[in-house]
């Protein structure tokens, strides 16, 4: 008896069973293949791009919320204070700082806007009023910063050198409320429309009231009892799915001045936008060692963004991994199916080799090869069709969610996570029913018992 | 032991069912093949020489009694040192010729040598002499659905002489083919056998036994006669 192998030669087996492999998928069905490949493919995509929709969804919300109105980091108001008191030191420091591209200094008061007040020719009639926030801005610097101008829908935006006018959020108007079950829309109003601002002042100083519309000083404005109220012309209509732009009232800073008579160093907040590259929360940081906190509630974007939200988006986010987890549980067992009844009509075949001495772990090894084949084409495909195709066109064409435009939020590594574990269970899926068929008696699968 | 002997049976048995319902398929074979032993396995159907076959062939496990090859007790190696065992020492022809039907006839051929070891450059000189030598030049790259049932039988031939094998087992190798093709398949049996291979073979016609040195009758699970080979 001539000396022979008593262990397999190192690497004998990965090259049979790469033999085995590659040549059962070069000469397998195309269909079968194009069939199998799409699978992985769409279950890919299920993975990540369910989640990323989900998480786009809030992720959308959020950059709406940072680019319509904190900016980089919003200052405002101390909780029980009405007011920035120290707003001038502030301003001068933000208008002055080298990161700082832009400031915008806004100036709040709640009160109410009341339309059709004109028609209503009786006491008993009711008020066509809603509740706002009344925002002084300078239409100008406000603009350079949110772009207020582009969410106009109808009319046109406010100028500092005229008076008078007023920009409405879409969200008060009942041709725009999509929540009009909760409070009573203004009706039939747009730009061109009398509206009557009604609110109360703040300060214990109550001057002339110097408010109008059409940029004249006008006579019809009335203080009562602290209370102001001013008539203005709607000049136009800006619509966002951020409520903090949809449902505020804009007038200028100089029609804000002579009606609220708050002094413009008290101001309600600044969102500030900071150069590209600063970093937030260091940039924070430095306002803190101004001690500009005794003053001021200082926030990132990030920080700003209401906790109903975040948990919104980890809900989205859970949703997401929950129902990429079932596709994956279905995509492996349609895997395990197709490899089951392939090794499963290829039982005689399985036999034979292992009768002529093909290890068993080679041809186990074959099968998850064909698998992970499968799994590997069908991820890259995705990759392009994600990062290629879909990531590009949702940036351009976001999803007209209610509550925000949605986007593909998807990272290379998330991406990249989700592939390694469509990976592993695929490899999983192809090798447990070779492993099924290859452990069963040889002569019984030569001859088909 | 002796020395000439490359298998050896005693006293096998093997049962399929229990109680009642228990057949003996073999009943108490005690067999020694020799080295250079052309051996042919003849009987009706159901005489139990596909059965003897797969024991000595190291397919199946007998119910009892000992099989040994070059002095090994096979019985006492598992499942997986067995088909190394096969890998190493055995080479194996099928009835219907059993080759993958995804690679190509060289292809078939060096998937036994991959699997011994050897590079692919020295399998595909192997592979590639040994389909020469069994008149396939030309059909190296085909397919088996590209080859003619004796063309497929003679490149199975290839894959298990290839790695020059101590003991050669054919089951049935003609049965799927005709005269002709039959014949081929005899004659490259016969040349192996004269360069010195040991074959053990299962057939039912008697006239393939020719180049047989040995011709064993089965009747019921036994070994009733050694005839003559079949002579022209």
């Amino acid at each position: 008896m001539q000396s022979k192998n008593s262990v397999l030669k190192k690497g004998s087996v990965w090259k049979v069973a790469r033999k085995l492999a590659f040549r059962q998928v070069q000469h397998s069905s195309i269909w079968m293949n194009v069939l199998i490949i799409s699978i992985m493919l769409l279950t890919f995509l299920n993975l990540v791009v369910i989640t990323g929709i989900l998480t786009g969804l809030t992720e959308g919300l959020f950059t709406d919320y940072q680019e319509q109105y904190t900016r980089d980091v919003i200052i405002s108001t101390l909780s029980g204070e009405n007011a920035i008191s120290n707003s001038y030191a502030i301003t001068e420091t933000l208008n002055k700082h080298p990161s700082v591209e832009h400031v915008t200094v806004r100036y709040i008061q709640s009160g109410t806007i009341e339309a059709n007040y004109q028609t209503k020719w009786d006491f008993e009639s009711p008020e066509n009023n809603v509740s706002t926030q009344l925002i002084g801005i300078n239409p100008e610097v406000e603009n350079e910063s949110t772009h207020l101008a582009d969410r106009l829908i109808e009319g046109e935006y406010l100028s500092s050198n005229e008076s008078g006018y007023v920009i409405l959020g879409s969200l008060m108007l009942d041709q725009y409320a999509t929540f009009s079950d909760t409070f009573d829309p203004l009706i039939d109003v747009h730009p061109g429309s009398r509206v009557k601002l009604s609110f109360v002042r703040n300060s214990v100083e109550v001057s002339g009231v110097g408010s109008g519309h059409g940029g004249e000083d006008v006579e019809n404005s009335t203080v009562d009892r602290g209370g102001v109220s001013a008539e203005f012309i709607v000049k136009g209509i800006v619509q966002s799915k951020v409520g903090q732009v949809a449902q505020r009232t804009y007038i200028t800073q100089q029609d804000w001045d002579r009606l609220v008579n708050q002094k413009l160093d008290l101001a309600d907040e600044f969102a500030v936008t900071l150069k590209p590259g600063v970093d937030s929360a260091g940039f924070i940081s430095e306002l803190q060692s101004y001690d500009f906190e005794r003053y001021a509630k200082l926030e990132t974007s990030a920080e700003a963004i209401p906790s109903a939200l975040n948990d919104l988006q980890k809900t989205f986010a859970l949703l997401g991994n929950l129902m990429g987890g079932i596709s994956v549980i279905v995509s492996a067992i349609t895997v395990f199916v197709v490899i089951y009844v392939n090794a499963l009509t290829r039982r005689k075949q399985i036999g034979i080799l292992k009768g002529i001495g093909i290890n068993g772990r080679a041809i186990e090894k074959a099968y998850i090869m064909q698998s992970l084949f499968y799994a590997s084409v069908g991820i890259t495909i995705g990759y392009f069709v994600i990062f290629i195709f879909l990531v590009p066109f949702f940036e351009k064409n976001p999803i007209d969610f209610p509550v925000s435009d949605g986007i593909l939020a998807v990272t290379l590594a998330g991406t990249t996570i989700r592939a390694i574990v469509l990976i592993v269970v695929t490899a999983l899926a192809g090798f447990l029913p070779s492993w099924l068929i290859v452990r069963q008696n040889t002569l019984d699968s030569i001859l088909g018992r | 032991m002796n020395m000439e002997n490359i298998i050896e049976l005693k006293n096998i048995v093997k049962s399929f069912g229990k109680g009642e319902l228990k057949i003996d398929v073999l009943k108490d074979i005690t067999l020694d093949i020799k080295k250079g032993d052309f051996v042919a396995l003849m009987g009706k159907s159901g005489a139990g020489k596909s059965t003897l076959f797969y024991q000595m062939s190291l397919l199946d496990r007998p119910t009892s009694g000992e099989v040994r090859i070059f002095g090994k007790h096979m019985d006492t190696l598992t499942e997986e040192e067995r088909v190394l065992f096969r890998l190493n020492h055995l080479g194996y022809i099928f009835q219907d010729y059993a080759l993958v039907p995804e690679l190509s006839a060289e292809e078939n051929v060096t998937l036994p040598l991959t699997m011994l070891g050897y590079s692919d450059t020295e399998a595909k000189e192997v592979a590639g002499k040994t389909l020469d030598r069994l008149g396939l030049e030309g059909k190296h790259t085909n397919r088996p659905s590209q080859l003619s049932g004796g063309q497929q039988q003679r490149v199975s031939i290839a894959r298990a002489v290839a790695k020059n094998p101590e003991l050669l087992f054919a089951d049935e190798p003609t049965a799927n083919l005709d005269g002709a093709s039959s014949d081929d398949v005899i004659d490259a049996l016969r040349k192996l056998h004269s360069e010195g291979q040991t074959i053990l073979m299962v057939t039912h016609e008697h006239e393939y036994t020719q180049f047989c040195n040995r011709v064993l009758w089965m009747e019921d699970g036994v070994i009733t006669k050694e005839m003559e080979p079949y002579k022209k």
